[in-house]
């Protein structure tokens, strides 16, 4: 679980072009829009892209987007909920 | 405006230079236009994280835009929305456009990348930064006109719709990059250049 939430934090900083922010400079609770990382609506379709592209995970609204995108670890919860088949 | 408006000053970047009024003021890499870019950004010392996640385009004219505009505050009611942005460039946002392409083909493309894809987001991102709010546009053309740019933005003083104007042409495709932007407005120093077609070919060619 730690190196899911590892990867992800990682993955945020490359896909949201975070420059001034490391990896492990963002908690695993921490909110990841509004006063958290100052993320915006086009920061969110970036993160639902790259939770597909990287998990193949496919969010919808009835998925509660806004719940799982709230923090790592709500991303991490909802990634090990939902395991992809191998391709 | 009372008085004929003066070329109040102008900033030009190309081949990883940046200057202000014909003057060198910044000089980074030369051969990597996101390398310079972030450079010149880090050289302003500023915290606007957007930078980062803006195209390249955008980038050059955020740059442009904060050397030419240092020390200038638009956002004071009847300065925002009398204050005009006019540009043009010569391969729109192709850049980007190629870029996200490329992205498409492969399967998933980046919703950050998609929104770049229009020439004219670089005039909303200088808008954004500096509060300005009046007349704006960004006009395509294979060369730099001034002629018909001075027209235009003559035409916007004439009807009193602006009172200032930012204004010159913006291109990027690749590495290949030219920023030339000047501002136009009310100017009482008998030292400044008038606003006319000669003048403003004479700062965008030397």
């Amino acid at each position: 679980m730690q190196d899911l939430k590892l990867k992800l934090k990682e993955l945020l900083v490359e896909h949201l072009n975070l420059q001034d922010i490391k990896p492990e400079d963002i908690g695993d609770d921490q909110p990841i829009f509004g006063e958290g990382l100052g993320l915006d609506s086009i920061d969110a379709l970036e993160i639902i892209v790259m939770l597909q592209q990287h998990f193949g995970i496919r969010l919808t609204k009835a998925d509660n987007g806004p719940q799982v995108l709230a923090s790592v670890n709500s991303m991490a919860d909802y990634i090990m909920a939902h395991p992809q088949p191998q391709k | 405006m009372n008085s004929p408006p003066k070329l109040l000053r102008s900033c030009s970047i190309q081949n990883g230079t940046i200057w202000i009024d014909g003057a060198e003021v910044f000089t980074g890499p030369t051969n990597d236009f996101a390398a310079f870019a972030t450079s010149a950004f880090r050289a302003l010392t500023i915290d606007y994280p957007k930078f980062y996640k803006m195209d390249n385009l955008a980038k050059l004219g955020f740059l442009a835009a904060e050397h030419l505009l240092a020390g200038l505050n638009f956002r004071t009611p009847g300065v925002a929305d009398r204050t005009g942005i006019v540009l043009a460039n010569a391969n729109s946002s192709l850049d980007t456009d190629l870029r996200y392409a490329a992205q498409v083909q492969q399967g998933l493309a980046s919703p950050a990348l998609f929104v770049y894809t229009l020439p004219n987001i670089v005039v909303g991102e200088v808008c954004i930064r500096h509060g300005i709010t009046g007349e704006n546009m960004l006009f395509e053309a294979e060369h730099y006109d001034a002629a018909a740019q001075v027209a235009y933005v003559a035409n916007l003083f004439a009807h009193n719709t602006i009172d200032q104007c930012l204004s010159g042409w913006i291109d990027l495709l690749g590495q290949e990059y030219r920023a030339f932007f000047y501002l136009v407005g009310a100017g009482s120093q008998p030292t400044l250049p008038d606003y006319t077609a000669a003048s403003v070919e004479t700062l965008f060619t030397t």
